[in-house]
């Protein structure tokens, strides 16, 4: 007779197929050892489920949302993006000068200075929140 | 409620903060729970908790609707406990605190308390000795109730592998809650 102790597992588990649960039922009809051993098996699997499931003690979603929220922040200029603002700045302020220029190219050159001042505005966070950001190195830290 | 997850998940790709909140309700408690039995430890369980659920909402972009949440999710909670359990070298789970945990029995007769919760506490801990795979494979079937394909999927093995590791978590149990039963009485108290 061949035993079935090897299909115990799936057996307790419920994924043993159909065909073989059959042949696997008859079989333990008649061996002492195998149902035996089945029974052993269900007890042990009893004793595993009645260990109660450790309980949360407080919902993560505030931390997560806290998490989430401080990464859709805008970022901290980066050293470059800085360079090229002041360049932007510095050129903008020589042009509206316009170093010994015609009423027309004073007109141009103010129209040029006035365009990278709304660009500026427009593309970069205000300097409060760029204060805020680079005076918070702590709460960057911890994310 | 598969299908729920995953148009949930469609929800938070789109920007629905709201439905990733619904997702965090309905599985934390699951993910907590997995992540304590893989760690023995509350604070490193709620950490890693939050770490899934940012890489769950990093990820929903990309993720499949196949309506294998479950699996997928506690696949990437298996891999935050698993990279812990590297980084600390892991010789022995540490126990979770079951007078913090073991609310259940609260109004019960006091032997019968006492004497569940040793067993409990035995049981809880030969799991707690099994190897990492075999007390992970436990956990997924018998507290979690994945089926062999699911648990497969969240181990990146095969379903006759899953059958292999809890045969021989089994045969493990078994052989240690015998010899506890074995130990004398006097042993047992101190």
């Amino acid at each position: 007779m061949k035993h079935v102790d090897h299909q115990i597992q799936a057996y307790c588990d419920d994924e043993l197929p159909e065909s073989l649960r059959r042949v696997f039922e008859d079989h333990v009809r008649q061996c002492a050892p195998c149902r035996h051993e089945l029974e052993a098996s269900r007890q042990l699997w009893q004793d595993v489920a009645a260990a109660p499931p450790p309980e949360m003690q407080r919902s993560v979603w505030p931390a997560v949302a806290r998490r989430l929220a401080r990464r859709r922040e805008p970022a901290a200029w980066t050293w470059p993006q800085r360079g090229l603002a002041a360049a932007a700045v510095v050129a903008g302020v020589l042009m509206g000068f316009g170093i010994g220029g015609s009423p027309e190219a004073v007109n141009a050159n103010e129209e040029t200075v006035t365009a990278s001042t709304d660009y500026l505005e427009q593309s970069l966070p205000s300097l409060d929140q760029l204060w805020l950001e680079l005076g918070d190195p702590d709460e960057e830290g911890e994310s | 409620m598969c299908h729920d997850d995953d148009s949930l998940m469609q929800r938070t790709a789109a920007g629905d903060e709201r439905a990733f909140q619904q997702l965090v309700a309905r599985w934390e408690q699951p993910v907590f729970a997995f992540l304590m039995h893989m760690l023995g430890s509350v604070e490193e369980a709620e950490d890693l908790a939050q770490d899934t659920f940012v890489k769950v909402y990093d990820q929903a972009p990309r993720y499949r609707p196949e309506g294998r949440f479950r699996s997928w999710l506690l696949r990437i909670a298996g891999n935050k406990a698993r990279s812990v359990l590297r980084r600390r070298k892991i010789l022995r789970w540490v126990p979770f605190d079951l007078a913090r945990h073991d609310q259940a029995s609260s109004g019960d007769d006091p032997g019968r308390s006492l004497e569940r919760r040793q067993t409990t506490s035995q049981v809880q801990a030969a799991v707690a000795e099994l190897p990492e795979r075999q007390r992970a494979a436990v956990v997924l079937k018998r507290f979690q109730g994945l089926s062999y394909k699911e648990i497969a999927e969240v181990l990146g093995t095969t379903v006759p592998g899953v059958e292999s590791l809890l045969q021989r978590a089994a045969a493990a149990l078994r052989q240690r809650l015998q010899a506890v039963d074995s130990r004398p009485a006097r042993e047992e108290k101190s």
